[in-house]
């Protein structure tokens, strides 16, 4: 499993679609850094005014949704990331060579799995820059620091199962990563369906399904086993059902 | 055929296979979310309930119900939060978020007048509350909770609001709240003394003062660990300023204006008030008082005075009503106080161990008849005073956690290391290492 990891990772860094998806995350984030921390500023003074700045802080009001849009950018380009993992492989027959190999199908997977998963965190930790930035200026809650990006972490790691999943069914990288943004989105956006019908059994059912439902809890500063649960789970399927399809080839002819 | 068959075989094993591995982790979960654990990473621990709460969740042995009343949003959000921490505490909590808009004749069931209401059901009751926050529903458990129905007197026969007057200027809609909280509500005669079932006696806003028989027996109601709400109007004493004094608390004269801090729309005798201290900081809503006097602490009183609710600093009692009259507009002299002015003051006097004479008192009645009863926060606070009176020990005051964070505002340097550093600095060094990458490939 770890030469799979290490042959990856040094893929994903000598490609350029790394440094590009780097350079736009952190350059949008940046940006929703320094509008986040401008309007807390407003928002300080004003409640200063009318004395009611108590229980609202900087972790709250700049830290949460911060990660929050992050959570909603890598959406758009954890796609970009996973696209290439088995696509390319089919595309260039490496994949056949791939099963010949003295590894198991399920450590292949987990070894481009886990340098997906190093490379977004690596991506996440730029960020951390600017939120210590802010450390430096006031104090921060680093709980809620630590507990939004471990939410963040594992809802990406449910990301990245599904676009994985969705490379393994395609040799073409663009029907890949538009399938994987597709899936990703449906698993977002069932929790909106929940709230059309609130207080019965299918709602409750899409709501506990929705991806991005169970970051709440992180964002406030939790950590809440059921929304870890969750992401570990829901990442745990789809590379299960990823191995069914790898392992298809090998009777499918 | 064969390929088919071969297919068939192997492609319904992997059906199986996911069908078989996704309901173990469907079960999985479910467990694990019947039977949760949180941490709370937070420096003031703002997602756990208060030691209070929990004693009170775990000596509950009926089935709560909370149905709260907020449209789909923000505020909907934060009060689930809420309710989420009960659940997960109690197995005795379910809780319902319903839409008002989408279902009005649930809302009206349950007399619910305003977005952000909710209603607690449970031991064959119902206790409503005004916003969903941890210190409303725990009280509001603890009221489910108690055995007796409490009683309350009106006082009436000086001219105070007519609770059975459904006019603007009556006080029905305060006797209905009442009964809504589950109080028994009675007029009261005073000449005839203050009966043994009493647990809390009102005045609201008397016109004429109380004979002397009717003050002596108030004063005996006081003394054997009575409580009375009390509302008296500016220029107004009700014969009751003595019994007031004896409790540390003192009527001061004028009426006071606010030119700021004025309903929009109102005239400067409406001032909207703000401030809330002792059991009631942290009430969330602004309060309207049209027509309010000053009360002070009496100096060097051995009583426990608190103040409840304060006018603005860019408030005074104006003494010269008679001016105020003739000029319409008068601005604040030397004779005047000034703001932040005491409208609202609790005075408790200790009677041996468990037994203690309270009073709560507010400088108008107005803001308790009909007309303003249900205007922003008034109704709350004149029932979450009447509560505190009658649930004397019982009920907890809940402190609103504060973040652990500290006010910051930034200054322009940090603004520009702000800007710079994250959409600068740092994206240019990523933008860096990519070409540097390239070109290192592209040689080698």
């Amino acid at each position: 499993m770890y030469s799979v990891y290490k042959k990856e990772m040094y893929l994903y860094f000598s490609s350029p679609i790394f440094y590009t998806v780097a350079f736009i995350f952190v350059l949008i984030n940046g940006f929703f850094f320094y509008n986040n921390i401008a309007y807390f500023s407003m928002m300080a003074a004003r409640m200063a005014q009318y004395q009611m700045s108590a229980g609202v802080g900087v972790s709250e009001m700049v830290v949460s949704p911060l990660l929050r849009e992050m959570g909603m950018i890598i959406l758009f380009i954890l796609p970009i990331l996973t696209m290439r993992l088995y696509s390319e492989e089919k595309a260039h027959g490496t994949i056949e060579l791939m099963f010949t190999y003295p590894l198991r199908d399920i450590e292949i997977l987990l070894g481009k799995f886990f340098a997906s998963l190093s490379v977004v965190t690596i991506i996440f930790l730029i960020t951390l820059i600017f939120v210590s930035l802010l450390g430096f200026m006031t104090t921060l809650d680093w709980g809620i620091v630590f507990s939004c990006y471990l939410g963040l972490i594992l809802m990406a790691s449910s990301f990245l199962s599904l676009g994985i999943f969705a490379s393994s069914l395609t040799k073409s990288q663009v029907i890949a990563a538009i399938s994987a943004f597709g899936l990703i989105l449906i698993f977002w956006i069932v929790g909106w369906f929940a709230t059309v019908i609130p207080n019965t059994v299918p709602g409750k059912v899409l709501q506990e399904l929705s991806l991005l439902s169970h970051l709440d809890s992180f964002l406030q500063g939790m950590i809440n086993l059921k929304d870890m649960a969750f992401y570990v789970f829901f990442s745990a399927f789809f590379l299960f059902v990823t191995l069914r399809t790898l392992e298809s080839h090998t009777w499918r002819g | 055929m064969k390929k088919l068959l071969r297919y068939g075989k192997y492609g319904s094993n992997a059906g199986v296979l996911i069908i078989a591995f996704g309901a173990i982790l469907v079960i999985g979960y479910l467990v694990i979310m019947n039977h949760t654990k949180i941490w709370d990473l937070t420096k003031a621990s703002k997602n756990t309930l208060d030691p209070k709460t929990i004693n009170v969740l775990k000596s509950l042995d009926f089935d709560v119900t909370i149905k709260a009343f907020l449209p789909e949003g923000g505020e909907a959000k934060q009060s689930k939060d809420v309710l989420d921490l009960y659940k997960y505490k109690s197995d005795h909590i379910r809780y319902e978020i319903i839409d008002p808009d989408v279902k009005p004749n649930i809302a009206k069931e349950y007399n619910v007048e305003r977005y952000g209401q909710a209603v607690l059901i449970g031991n064959n009751r119902k206790e409503p509350v005004g916003y969903v926050a941890e210190e409303t529903i725990t009280n509001a458990i603890l009221k489910l909770k108690m055995k007796k129905q409490k009683t309350v007197y009106y006082i009436t026969g000086h001219g105070e609001k007519d609770v059975n007057n459904a006019q603007r200027e009556g006080g029905s809609f305060l006797r209905d709240s009442l009964v809504q909280s589950n109080y028994t509500v009675k007029t009261l005669m005073l000449v005839r003394g203050v009966p043994a079932d009493a647990d809390l006696v009102i005045l609201a806003g008397p016109e004429k003062p109380l004979f002397s028989d009717e003050v002596s027996a108030l004063k005996k109601y006081l003394a054997t660990g009575g409580s009375l709400f009390v509302c008296i109007d500016p220029q107004k004493d009700g014969g009751i300023k003595d019994i007031l004094s004896d409790y540390g608390i003192i009527l001061s004269g004028g009426i006071i204006i606010d030119k700021y801090g004025r309903m929009m729309g109102g005239d400067y005798m409406m001032p909207v008030v703000n401030l809330y201290g002792g059991p009631f900081q942290g009430f969330q809503y602004a309060t309207i008082f049209p027509g309010v006097r000053a009360l002070e602490i009496k100096e060097g009183s051995e009583m426990n005075v608190q103040w409840l609710a304060r006018t603005s600093d860019q408030s005074w009692a104006e003494m010269n009503t008679s001016l105020m009259e003739k000029e319409g507009v008068v601005n604040p002299d030397g004779k005047d106080k000034t703001g932040p002015l005491n409208i609202g003051l609790l005075a408790i006097k200790p009677l041996g161990k468990d037994s203690a004479a309270k009073i709560v008192i507010f400088g108008d009645s107005d803001f308790v008849s009909n007309n303003f009863l249900l205007v922003a926060g008034n109704k709350d606070l004149a029932m979450n005073s009447i509560s505190m009176l009658l649930g004397d020990k019982d009920l907890v005051i809940i402190e609103k956690k504060a973040s652990g964070d500290q006010p910051f505002v930034i200054t322009p340097i940090q603004g520009m290391v702000i800007f710079w550093i994250p959409i600068v600095v740092v994206p240019l060094l990523i933008l860096g290492a990519g070409i540097a990458v390239y070109f290192v490939r592209r040689r080698g």
